[in-house]
């Protein structure tokens, strides 16, 4: 069975069986669409929520781009955008320091654009395991969409 | 921004600066010899910056002190779990294992976090003159991917390429290996190559 890690800003897609893996999400969202109908899973490892200058280099690093992108790309490998379910995990704020809040919570601005540019498309979020102050590391399982969750202290959990 | 090897090489000097002051302040509140030194500085992509410690599942010890003033920027320190518990081994020395609570490793961890952010800093503004403020320090235990990220996106890196000055600290002639990770935001790294007339 196929196992890809997708690193920071990257994408990955996969059809039928494998899985997609995102090792040790902080403040980053992963963010999984799936077409139950096709078996097709489609996962992105997102860094930031929007890009501060026009950078097309990199889309999927970014929350508001990279969105777009993956669901452009999965239609392209034959999704049909109707059937596609999304879930998202990560978006956590991994320390604090009192006076810069604004400054750190920068997973919680991740998970909002995240949520927001779901919203927009119109793809339903059918799970999340966001925010908080852990690591997460997910396993997205393409044969039945299944996304399951790591965190240290704190056992699996499925979405 | 195109780093060569001029630009690694001062900042393996900055770091060597930074981490000789931060050994002499240690070794003052150790009251026993401390040594640091940075035998290399790293460039790494994106992806590959998690990978550091082995993987970015690997628990580890993080210490975060963020950069404020005429440049931003974070520093964060990881140690393995087991670097960490020789570090504070030899910090807390007369105490026995079982007597040293999560609240002694925890203070312990912030004051060398403290220190080594702070003379590294220092170090930095007198090379450059800028000058840069560290917040106070806080820690976490977790994954290390999850603690590099989170450096990474609050610092908004936009280039896909970041900084790793490896800091080897030595205590009572047992080296204990850390990891610095200076993570200055991109205007903040040219600002640094300016004032050091080397253009980026």
């Amino acid at each position: 069975m196929d196992r890809v890690v997708v690193g920071i800003g990257e994408w990955s897609v996969l059809k039928l069986n494998g899985v997609l893996v995102c090792l040790g999400l902080g403040s980053c969202v992963g963010v999984a669409l799936y077409d139950s109908s096709k078996k097709m899973g489609g996962l992105a490892h997102i860094l930031l929520p929007r890009p501060q200058v026009s950078d097309n280099s990199n889309p999927t690093k970014f929350a508001s781009t990279g969105i777009p992108f993956l669901l452009e790309e999965m239609i392209r490998l034959g999704a049909s955008k109707s059937s596609l379910l999304a879930k998202i995990a990560g978006g956590s704020q991994m320390f604090s320091i009192k006076g810069r809040e604004d400054k750190i919570n920068i997973g919680a601005r991740n998970v909002e654009v995240a949520k927001d540019t779901l919203k927009d498309l119109g793809i339903p979020i059918v799970g999340e395991d966001t925010g908080g102050s852990m690591g997460r590391t997910i396993e997205f399982y393409v044969s039945d969409g299944t996304v399951k969750i790591k965190a240290i202290g704190r056992g699996e959990r499925k979405i | 921004m195109n780093l060569d090897s001029i630009h690694l090489d001062i900042l393996k000097e900055l770091g060597n600066i930074g981490a000789g002051n931060a050994a002499t302040s240690l070794s003052q509140l150790l009251n026993q010899r401390v040594d640091m030194s940075v035998p290399e500085v790293k460039l790494l992509k994106l992806r590959d910056a998690p990978y550091i410690l082995g993987g970015p599942e690997i628990p580890v010890i993080g210490v975060t002190v963020l950069i404020e003033g005429d440049g931003e920027g974070q520093i964060l320190l990881l140690f393995a779990s087991d670097s960490a518990e020789r570090l504070i081994r030899n910090i807390v020395a007369g105490f026995s294992p079982g007597d040293i609570s999560n609240e002694i490793r925890d203070s312990v961890l912030l004051e060398v976090g403290n220190i080594v952010g702070s003379t590294f800093l220092n170090a930095l503004s007198s090379f450059i003159n800028l000058k840069l403020i560290p917040t106070v320090p806080a820690s976490t235990y977790d994954m290390v991917g999850a603690l590099i990220d989170n450096a990474l996106a609050i610092e908004m890196a936009e280039d896909d390429i970041i900084i790793i000055i490896v800091t080897d600290f030595t205590v009572k002639g047992e080296t204990i290996e850390g990891y610095m990770i200076f993570v200055p935001k991109p205007e903040f790294l040219s600002k640094i190559f300016n004032a050091l007339g080397v253009s980026s």
